[in-house]
């Protein structure tokens, strides 16, 4: 087991390192750079020549682009991930500050979709193409279909507009976690539920699940103990993969409800070309991705034995 | 009927629904300034925030304009966007499955590596990075599209390559002196069409949910462009007077999305009978 894990975690290395460099260059390319792109150079208006060049020598965008790369990783080893152009603090205050709130809805959202999403998946499975089963598709496909932001506006039109039962903006008290995580778990059910069906239904028709059958146990033993069991990896990864996707993706939940997490950031960031901020909360994010699902797969482990041997 | 596949995909009516829907939304998309000739940012200060009504059957917006005539407009921004995107996207991810699973070694683990790098990206972040370098506006939005359906389609054809590699008829093929080339056009990519089709049109639907997300963030597509998600982001700050502004909109992205893949499900289902009999 232990060897399976340090496999699983060297593989990891090659691909934070591409990601890194990926991230690095990307910005790197950008037409015009951020310096004279944030203090322009129009005539009359902008910063002085001489103003730009200190600002480039201040930044260390004049050495050559593998300097800066390892300027900038060694940095991120020490915790240091740069300076935001806009709002000069350090980009690590900036992001521990923020990544609470954005852990905090996505683990609530995974958590609330699985729930529902598991258990939408087994009645669908167990009441194979009668209503039950109908009626769970149809709604884990509008569940999939509808944007996050209009579910979100919908949801806020409802509960804190009419109704007035929930407040709407920011993240100061938990009644405010509510409604997002509730946006992102509904979200998240569909997927959820079409992979515990689609699980299930194949476990359903293997052959251990006919003699159990003809062995006379009864039907709801072999849904809950036997049948979920085994198809449970399938859905271990979309839950898995689904708390990842939601920790980069609850930008726009984050963007609506006004709550000041990761997503927000990397939007203003954009919004304002604050390079650095950008290429570090980037980093940061698909990093966390990574490391998330290289863990999900150190659990296929734990979960099924057979797993390790591949 | 004669066609097996036809009659496959008209036995599951939800997909034939979908269908339906998505004609009518390219009707729109294509004719729409014909029945609509007053155009998108058409304003009427006269008639600001009105709810839905037999003259504007969907409200009019902020500005007074008429909100059936931008989402009608909105199909062909939507439409354009993802189509141009997708199609980009999946003839580059073609071209790398194609390459990666043909040539094997080197080829291969350079392009899987770089396929592996674009899914470290979760979701939205890809096309997000994306505008964020090349700045927002609707062509670098086609861009980002294009490069967030690149890694999808072409892992998918590099494992079709690879099954099919070594079938008999390759083999064949490449003793009467046929050239890689030859048998990847002739051969090869006829094989895996079906499944190229269910993809690209299961990833149009999720085009139209990244492109309208990125212009609902303001990274994307710019007002007064009627698009869906831009329209969206204006109604948030008038969600509690004119909800309308907001709701109608959102239900034709739902319903768009929706459709892309209840017929890629239906297209799945018809093009590959053995895949629904495993289920």
């Amino acid at each position: 087991m232990l060897k399976y894990i340090l496999r699983r975690l060297l593989q990891l290395i090659p691909t934070l390192f591409l990601v890194s460099v990926v991230v690095f260059l990307m910005v790197r390319i950008i037409p015009g750079d951020p310096i004279t792109l944030l203090y322009g150079v129009s005539e009359g208006a902008g910063a002085s020549e001489e103003t730009i060049e200190a600002m480039r020598e201040y930044y260390g965008l004049n050495d050559p682009l593998i300097v800066q790369y390892l300027r900038w990783i060694t940095g991120i080893f020490k915790g240091d991930l740069g300076t935001s152009i806009i709002t000069h603090k350090t980009i690590a205050t900036e992001l521990t500050n923020r990544y609470q709130y954005t852990i905090i809805l996505a683990l609530g959202g995974t958590v609330l979709g699985s729930l529902l999403g598991v258990i939408a998946g087994i009645i669908a499975a167990t009441f194979h193409n009668k209503a039950g089963d109908n009626i769970v598709m149809v709604i884990s496909m509008i569940a999939v279909s509808v944007p996050s932001f209009f579910l979100a506006m919908l949801l806020m039109l409802l509960f804190c507009l009419k109704l007035r039962i929930l407040p709407s903006l920011g993240m100061t008290s938990w009644r405010h976690a509510i409604l997002p995580i509730v946006t992102l778990g509904l979200g998240a059910i569909g997927m959820i539920s079409r992979t515990t069906r689609s699980s299930m239904l194949d476990v359903i028709n293997q052959d251990y699940t006919r003699t159990a059958k003809a062995y006379g146990v009864s039907k709801t033993k072999i849904i809950t103990t036997y049948a979920f069991k085994n198809a449970f990896i399938p859905v271990l990864t979309a839950i898995g993969l689904r708390f990842g996707s939601l920790l980069a993706g609850a930008t726009m939940v984050e963007t609506i409800f006004n709550i000041p997490g990761i997503g927000t950031f990397l939007v203003n960031s954009v919004n304002g070309r604050d390079y650095p901020a950008i290429q570090s909360t980037v980093l940061v994010l698909s990093f966390s991705f990574v490391v998330v699902n290289t863990l999900v797969d150190i659990l296929y482990g734990f979960v099924d034995p057979r797993v390790k041997i591949k | 009927m004669k066609n097996p596949i036809l009659r496959r995909f008209i036995k599951r009516k939800v997909s034939v629904v979908g269908l339906v829907i998505l004609c009518l939304f390219f009707f729109m998309a294509i004719f729409g300034p014909l029945f609509f000739p007053e155009g998108p940012l058409e304003q009427n200060l006269r008639e600001i925030g009105q709810g839905p009504s037999l003259e504007h059957p969907c409200g009019t917006d902020y500005l007074g304009r008429d909100i059936l005539t931008r989402i009608v407009y909105g199909a062909r921004i939507s439409m354009y966007i993802s189509f141009s995107g997708v199609l980009s996207g999946c003839f580059i991810g073609i071209v790398l499955g194609v390459l990666a699973g043909y040539f094997g070694g080197w080829v291969d683990s350079v392009i899987s590596r770089v396929i592996d790098v674009l899914l470290a990206f979760p979701g939205l972040l890809l096309a997000i990075v994306i505008v964020a370098i090349l700045g927002n506006g609707t062509g670098n939005t086609i861009v980002a599209i294009a490069v967030f359906s690149i890694p999808s389609i072409a892992r998918m054809v590099r494992g079709v390559v690879l099954t099919n590699k070594d079938a008999q008829y390759i083999g064949a093929a490449k003793v009467i002196g046929e050239s890689s080339f030859k048998i990847i056009c002739k051969h090869i990519v006829p094989n895996s069409v079906s499944q190229m089709i269910v993809n690209v049109t299961l990833n149009l639907g999720s085009a139209i949910l990244t492109s309208s997300s990125l212009s609902f963030l303001g990274l994307g597509v710019q007002p007064p462009n009627p698009e869906w998600g831009a329209m969206l982001n204006k109604a948030k700050d008038v969600l509690r007077s004119n909800p309308w502004e907001a709701i109608f909109p959102g239900i034709a992205i739902t319903l768009v999305v929706m459709s892309f893949s209840l017929v890629g499900d239906g297209l799945r289902d018809a093009l590959d009978p053995k895949l629904k009999n495993t289920k």
